[in-house]
Parts: structure tokens; C-alpha cells; sequence
């Protein structure tokens, strides 16, 4: 018993300190990328409902939304960007593309459940996201950035990726 | 006592002196590189964006979603913890799970499942897919774990298990559990060699090669070979008056080769999976010559398999499946008759099966998820043969066909925004028996760190060809009237998150098995499988998981479970009470070294004659490091059991058969070990 006890002590010992890191540039390219992927979207007439603007919803606090910001005002297809913070899975109603980071890792099931409802593209970089339910997932490759998309989620809520968009990700079946 | 400690202070010593030293090197190589402000990248296009070099990226909390939605208690174990902890097989992976146990007997590996891990089992009442394609054989229903499992571990992308029964899904053989196991897409392979060297003479290599053209279609091919001498000499006290001492030489060998390749073409999968394993017996088990190398046992396993999945949006998603399968099996059994020296015994078996299967998944009403389900199987052989060389003599020459077939159905219906409940039924039809086996599941989601769930299922084995009509006219007889054995299970479940980081888990559950097949002994003296026995069993399983901002990970189990007889109120052999795990992972260095300790304690179990094993602490520590040298480059070294502990595995019967010498009671496992592993993606 003696032994355990040593041998827990040595594991705990070996638990750093929680020290954040992520590369600055990391986020600028995700969100240029995320920015490009609407692009090689197509959704149903009827999800604008009317308005002319395509809503880029980002939920929570995440080092995304500083980047995001500056696509505000740009043009995707003859629409103009408008980008949101959400807090709440209710307000994905009015969103076209919800990007939900990892902190929000615990609340994914709710907003994935409440996304099921409308034809929103779901982003995220949670590990496994295109797997677990999520259409287009970030994930890096040596030093560079790479998504996968789950087709299959997409054309369940109608919505239709780009063949060019396909080409250049890896499939989730 | 004093060596071991003095050896944990040593690696204490040397463990903290490494991570000192690394966080100070680390410290100086964290300097952001930040893009220059005012650049737009949102006019570069994707294709230029993926081309640049970003910081490494660390995931703040990976807790699988798979688990926390399964209506069910579920472990996940990824191919980063395979590379991290230096895992060699599917049985050192399974080994770290949480309330699960391995045993081996120098041939094979047996999995236990709260606390049920008979000797001389062959894991049958675990359910083992690859990719959804069933594993278990059909003459003996092995689900193969140790290194004649069929498929390379560096292939898996991750392993599924989930604790409980499962036949209402899948059908039998899921008694105890379902171990899924998930390749890796050809994308994450691409180009990529792989070889390691161990103690024991012990060497493996892979050459890997998964990409997609411009067609769409997309292909994975690799193959392994791997050979081991073991130990070259291994000692059992309890054969000291044999001719060689207690001594045997040269006869714990292990050699293997697989292949695997998959093509995928829009809707379609085609997979083919091939392996053969030789394994030496050194234990004199089945009454052969003690210190004869020549005895042995292959085991092949080959399947090809063709899968289609298809989504029809706003109707339903389809899969289905048609595959043939084979399995092999040839044992060389060096006996002694009282005729020459030696006599050899061939024993050998013979499957080969094909089958197709459907399931399809629709939502008729929102909040219901309904999946409907059939599967077909022919045997076209299920051949069992046994034969003496020398006088020649056939002994056994059964051969069987067989056909069995099976319904289910479950919908999951999300009834209030916090409750879902799953129900689900499977019919199945064995010709000469059927089976129907329910589930019922409650999860219930008060906030969403929370889950709790309530589940209650029934789960039946059919009896295997081995069961039902082996006997070599001598010591066994057959007995096709087995019936299929059941059990029926309660779990109860609260998970719940906290800080962010942490994931906790308090389970409890009770199953009861009855018909349970057990070998016994009829008037004639002769063993016959027959239903005879009950058992019954609690358990309480606690963990906790942890996941840190730098890419640290970890987490800590205990499981006390407790297996009687019914009849006799006794305990089962080969059930330990306690089961402790603790797992860390640390990045010593960016995201490029990695050092990975981990600890497994499992309490005595009872041996057959009623003994006890020791009850052994083991630790392995495996270092791991990734692009550290140059690109695409990972390199390990792992140390298995670092103190050197002797641990004892419960024997089965087969090893109490030597005529003139006392049974094994125990089988004692390897010493302290390591390994070097290099991987290349190029």
C-alpha cells in the first residue's frame, strides 16, 4: 500500500500547471478559412428569410471572434457578412454558419440539437466534430491547417457543399 | 521491498529532473509567431491558406461525445493514447481500461468483464468488430486481443467499448461487452513505415501506403510481419521433477503477419483483411511434452467485405453489408502415448462463412430515431478434425453447416428537452433455438454537466461448434442439445463535468447469468459442456478524467465487483474484487515529447484448486517523441512492468493435465521489458 501511495504521489506530482498556448496566427487563418467556406455553400432559398445579409454566428468568448470581426461587411455571393455572438442555442435561428469553439465542448449536444432545426453549416475545432455530428472540422496536419466535412450531416439539412470544397477536405462519413 | 523502493526513488529522481529541465527549455521556445497585423488573408484562397504555417494547435478538452450521448457506459481510447503509451497490442489497450482485466497463458489473451474471466474461456462473451464487420470465429466465437488479432494497432484510429449487454443490437456474443475497433482514414496515413525491436528477440515492420485521386476513389494497403523468440528459457517450479528441471527451452515464440486493404468508391467500401499468428506452448498444457517446442497453435483470420452506406435526406440513412469470411485453426500437440518418445496429436478447425446485414435509421416523428435492423449468416463450414501421426488414428472429423439469422429494432425518443429514452428488441433464429433480447435505457440531463442513466438489458450467447460437437473419443464427448446462455443486467450511471477539465463517473450494476456452459464430468468420466451453472454479481465502478490547457491528460479508476456462484455461494475463479488504473500523459516539449506513465493494480484472484495469485502493481512508462528530430518522424521507447513485479495469471485446466506432474496453478508473466518503436510518414 505503501507503494501505491508513492506511486500516486509521483503521478500528481507530474500534473503541470494549466499554461495557455495558441499561436496568434492560428486564429486568423481559421477565420479567413471559415470566412472561404461559405463560399462553396449552397443553402435552400428560403433560409435568409428574406434579409440579403449571410450570418456568421460564433458562440461564446473564443480567440475566433477578434479575426472574425474583420470579415464584417465583406461580400459572400452577392451577400453581405454579418457576424454575431451567440450565448444561447436559441439564437441559432437566425445564423447561416455557427462556429462553435472548444471551449464550448460541453454545450455542443444543445446547440447541434437547436442547428438540427434550421440549414446552418456547423464549424467547429473539436477533435472529431464532423465525427460526432458536426459538418465541417478543423484539424492540423504538421503545421497547417486542415478540415474534414461530414457530407452526410450537410445533405441532411439541405445543404449542398461544392464539389471544390470536397476536393480539398477529408470525408467523415 | 528495499529494491523496489529504491528504484522508485531512482526514477522519482530522474522523472523530475526531466520535467525540470524540459519546462525551462520550453519556456524559451514559447514565442508566438503572429501573422503581421493589417494582412488580409481573407482574400487568399483555401487552397493558399492551407499551405501556411500556423503555431501548433493544442485541443483545450477532448472528452468524446460519443460518450456522454451513448445510452450506455462507454470507453474510448484513441490511436494518440495507443502512440503515447506505448500500447502493443489490443490487450495492453485493454488492460487500461477501467474495470476491465487481461489474463494470458503464454498462448492466448482472455479479456474479463466485471469480474468474469473463466480459464479456459475464449473471450466469447465479448463482442469484437472491426469496423462493424464481426470478428468471433465461428467454431470457437474468439475474440482474438493478444498478437493474433488480425489487424496491425497502428491502423486503429480508435477502439469503442461499451460495457454491458448488446444483443438487442447486435446478437450474440455480446454478453459482457462490444469492442469496436475504427481504422484509420487512408488521408491519415498517406505514406508511412514503421518498425520496432524489443526484448525476447523481438522485431516488427510495416509499410503503410493510404491515398485519394481525383476520381474519388480512395485507397489504404499495409502490411505486417512481426516476430518474437520470447523467452528463450522459462522456468516452472511446479515441473522440477520433469527430465529438464522445471525447464523450458526456446518454446514461448510468437511470430505473425497481416494485410489489410481497403478501397472506397462513393457509397461504396470495399475491405479485405488477412492474418495468421504462430504461437509455441511452453506450459505442457492439453498433456504434451513438457519442453518440446514443437508444439504450437495457428490461428488465421480473413474476411472481405463489401459495405454501402447512403444518406437519402428527409427519409433515411441505409447501410448495409455482404462479406465472406474464414477462419483457421491448426494445433500441433507433442503427446505422450506410452508409444515412441513422442506422439504427435494434429488438432485442427476449419470456418468459412458469408453473410449480409442492413440497418437503417429514420426519424418518421421529430424526437424519435428509429433503426431497424436484419442480419443473415450461412456456415458453409464449421469443421473440426482431430488426428494422431504416430500410430495414425482420426480421433474427430465433424463437419457442420448451419444458418442463423436476426430482426431488431430500436427507436431513441427524446421525449422532454432533459429525457431521452432508448427501447429496442432483436429477435434471433439459431434453427434449433431462438433468441429475443430486450434493452430499455433512460438518460437523463438535469444541466448539461450532468447525465444520469438507468439501463436495463438482456444479452444471450449461442453455444459455439466447439461446445456443441467436439470429443476426441477419449477424454470428451460432444453435446449439440446446449442451450444458449443469458444474462440480464441492471447498470445505473451519473457522469458528471466539472471545471471545464474534469469528467467524473459513479456507476453501480448487477447482472445474473444463467444456463451458464460449463465443462464437467459425466458417469462415464468423460468432460461434456453442459448449462449447469448460475452466477450472479455486483459491482461499483468509480473514475475520473482530466484534460489540461498544454495537452496533459490522465485519468484514475477504481472498480470493486463481486461474482458468486449461485448454487454453491462460492466465488468465481478469476475474479478479482479490486481493479485500480491510473493513466497521465505530459507534453514535455511543445506538442513533440510526451511522457506517459501508467499504473495498473488488479487483487488477487482464485486459482481453480482455490488458491490465491498475488495481487501485482504494474507500471509501464513509455516516452513518445513527434517531428522532434525532423518532420513526420515519431520515435518511442516504452519500459512494460518498470519494477520488474511478477505477476501470476490464473491457469486453466489444460494446464493441470500433465500425467505425471502437479497441475500450474498459475502462469507467471513476463518481467520488466521495453521497446523502441520508429514510425515515418514521408
Amino acid at each position: 500500500m505503501r507503494l501505491l501511495r508513492q506511486i500516486i504521489a509521483l503521478l500528481l506530482f507530474l500534473i503541470p500547471p494549466a499554461t495557455g498556448f495558441a499561436g496568434e496566427g492560428e486564429y486568423q487563418v481559421k477565420a479567413a478559412m471559415l470566412y472561404n467556406f461559405a463560399k462553396f455553400v449552397e443553402w435552400p432559398a428560403d433560409s435568409f428569410g428574406g434579409d440579403s445579409r449571410i450570418t456568421f454566428c460564433l458562440v461564446g468568448n473564443s480567440p475566433l471572434n477578434g479575426p472574425m470581426q474583420s470579415m464584417q461587411g465583406k461580400q459572400v455571393k452577392g451577400r453581405t457578412v454579418s457576424i454575431r455572438q451567440i450565448t444561447s442555442p436559441d439564437d441559432v435561428v437566425t445564423c447561416q454558419v455557427l462556429f462553435i469553439p472548444q471551449s464550448e465542448q460541453l454545450r455542443l449536444p444543445a446547440y447541434l440539437q437547436q442547428a438540427k432545426n434550421y440549414s446552418i453549416l456547423t464549424v467547429s475545432d473539436m477533435e472529431r466534430f464532423a465525427a460526432s455530428g458536426g459538418m465541417i472540422g478543423f484539424y492540423e496536419e504538421g503545421n497547417q491547417l486542415r478540415f474534414e466535412i461530414s457530407l452526410e450531416t450537410a445533405q441532411k439539412r439541405h445543404l449542398q457543399i461544392s464539389s471544390h470544397l470536397l476536393k480539398l477536405a477529408r470525408s467523415v462519413r | 521491498m528495499n529494491q523496489l523502493r529504491r528504484r522508485l526513488n531512482l526514477c522519482c529522481a530522474a522523472v523530475c529532473l526531466l520535467a525540470v529541465g524540459v519546462f525551462c527549455y520550453s519556456a524559451a521556445w514559447c514565442e508566438d509567431q503572429p501573422l503581421p497585423a493589417g494582412d488580409d488573408l481573407s482574400e487568399l484562397s483555401l487552397e493558399q491558406l492551407m499551405q501556411m504555417k500556423v503555431e501548433k494547435v493544442v485541443t483545450a478538452s477532448r472528452f468524446s461525445q460519443l460518450v456522454t450521448e451513448a445510452p450506455a457506459s462507454m470507453s474510448v481510447i484513441t490511436s494518440d493514447d495507443i502512440r503515447k503509451y506505448g500500447y502493443r497490442t489490443l490487450a495492453d489497450v485493454l488492460r487500461s481500461v477501467p474495470g476491465l482485466y487481461v489474463s494470458s497463458d503464454r498462448n492466448y489473451s482472455y479479456l474479463g468483464v466485471r469480474g468474469f474471466n473463466r480459464p479456459g474461456d475464449f473471450n466469447s462473451r465479448v463482442l469484437l468488430m472491426v469496423d462493424g464487420h464481426r470478428l468471433n470465429d465461428n467454431i470457437y466465437d474468439t475474440a482474438a486481443i493478444g498478437t493474433e488479432f488480425p489487424l496491425d494497432i497502428d491502423l486503429i484510429d480508435h477502439i469503442e467499448f461499451m460495457r454491458g449487454p448488446g444483443s438487442s443490437l447486435y446478437g450474440s456474443n455480446a454478453f459482457f461487452g462490444v469492442l469496436n475497433i475504427f481504422t484509420r482514414k487512408s488521408g491519415d496515413v498517406g505514406r508511412e513505415l514503421s518498425a520496432s525491436a524489443a526484448n525476447y528477440d523481438t522485431w516488427s515492420g510495416r509499410a503503410s501506403y493510404g491515398t485519394s485521386f481525383n476520381s474519388g476513389l480512395d485507397v489504404l494497403f499495409s502490411g505486417t510481419i512481426y516476430d518474437s523468440a520470447g523467452q528463450r528459457s522459462l522456468y516452472f517450479p511446479e515441473f522440477a521433477s520433469s527430465p529438464s528441471n522445471g525447464n523450458t527451452f526456446n518454446s514461448d515464440y510468437d511470430s505473425s503477419k497481416s494485410a489489410y486493404a481497403r478501397f472506397l468508391l462513393s457509397d461504396f467500401t470495399l475491405t479485405g483483411l488477412f492474418g495468421s499468428r504462430k504461437k509455441g506452448i511452453p506450459t505442457g498444457a492439453f498433456s504434451t511434452v513438457f519442453n518440446d517446442p514443437n508444439t504450437r497453435t495457428i490461428d488465421e483470420r480473413g474476411y472481405v467485405d463489401l459495405g454501402y452506406r447512403r444518406t437519402f435526406p428527409d427519409l433515411f440513412t441505409l447501410s448495409a453489408r455482404v462479406y465472406y469470411d474464414h477462419y483457421g485453426f491448426d494445433g500441433t500437440y507433442v503427446t505422450d502415448n506410452g508409444a515412441p518418445p513422442s506422439t504427435t496429436n494434429l488438432d485442427t478447425a476449419l470456418g468459412n462463412w458469408w453473410g449480409a446485414d442492413t440497418v437503417a435509421t429514420l426519424t418518421p416523428l421529430a424526437e424519435h430515431n428509429l433503426s431497424l435492423g436484419a442480419e443473415f449468416r450461412q456456415n458453409l463450414a464449421q469443421n473440426q478434425k482431430n488426428v494422431d501421426v504416430n500410430p495414425a488414428a482420426i480421433n474427430l472429423d465433424d463437419q457442420r453447416r448451419s444458418v442463423n439469422f436476426g430482426l431488431f429494432i430500436q427507436d431513441e425518443y427524446h421525449i422532454l428537452k432533459p429525457l431521452r429514452i432508448s427501447l429496442g428488441v432483436r429477435y434471433d433464429n439459431y434453427n434449433v433455438f431462438s433468441a429475443v433480447d430486450p434493452r430499455a435505457a433512460l438518460v437523463y440531463n438535469p444541466v448539461e454537466t450532468t447525465a444520469l442513466k438507468l439501463l436495463y438489458s438482456e444479452a444471450f450467447r449461442a453455444p459455439n461448434a466447439n461446445e456443441r460437437y467436439y470429443q476426441d473419443g477419449d477424454t470428451s464427448i460432444s453435446n449439440p442439445d446446449l442451450k444458449p446462455e443469458k444474462i440480464r443486467t441492471v447498470d445505473a450511471i451519473w457522469e458528471q463535468y466539472f471545471m471545464e477539465n474534469y469528467r467524473s463517473s459513479l456507476g453501480g450494476f448487477y447482472y445474473r447469468v444463467t444456463d451458464l456452459i460449463s465443462q464437467t464430468t459425466n458417469n462415464a468420466n468423460k468432460l461434456v459442456y453442459r448449462n449447469v451453472d448460475n452466477a450472479e454479481a455486483v459491482g461499483v465502478a468509480l473514475s475520473m478524467e482530466g484534460f489540461w490547457q498544454n495537452g496533459s491528460k490522465g485519468h484514475l479508476s477504481y472498480n470493486w465487483q463481486q461474482v458468486t456462484n449461485v448454487s454453491t455461494g462460492a466465488l468465481l475463479s478469476n475474479s478479482p474484487r479490486h481493479l485500480v488504473k491510473a493513466n497521465v500523459s505530459i507534453p514535455l516539449f511543445r506538442q513533440q515529447l510526451f511522457v506517459s506513465p501508467e499504473l495498473q493494480y488488479t487483487s488477487q484472484r482464485m486459482t481453480l484448486d482455490g488458491t490465491k495469485t498475488n495481487d501485482p502493481i504494474i507500471v509501464n512508462l513509455s516516452i513518445l517523441s513527434r517531428d522532434l528530430w525532423f518532420k513526420g518522424l515519431e520515435a518511442s521507447a516504452s519500459i512494460y512492468n518498470l519494477f520488474n513485479v511478477h505477476a501470476q495469471d490464473v491457469a486453466g485446466e489444460e494446464h493441470g493435465q500433465q500425467p505425471n506432474l502437479p497441475p500450474l496453478q498459475t502462469i507467471r508473466q513476463d518481467g520488466v521489458n521495453f521497446r523502441f518503436k520508429l514510425s515515418y510518414r514521408f
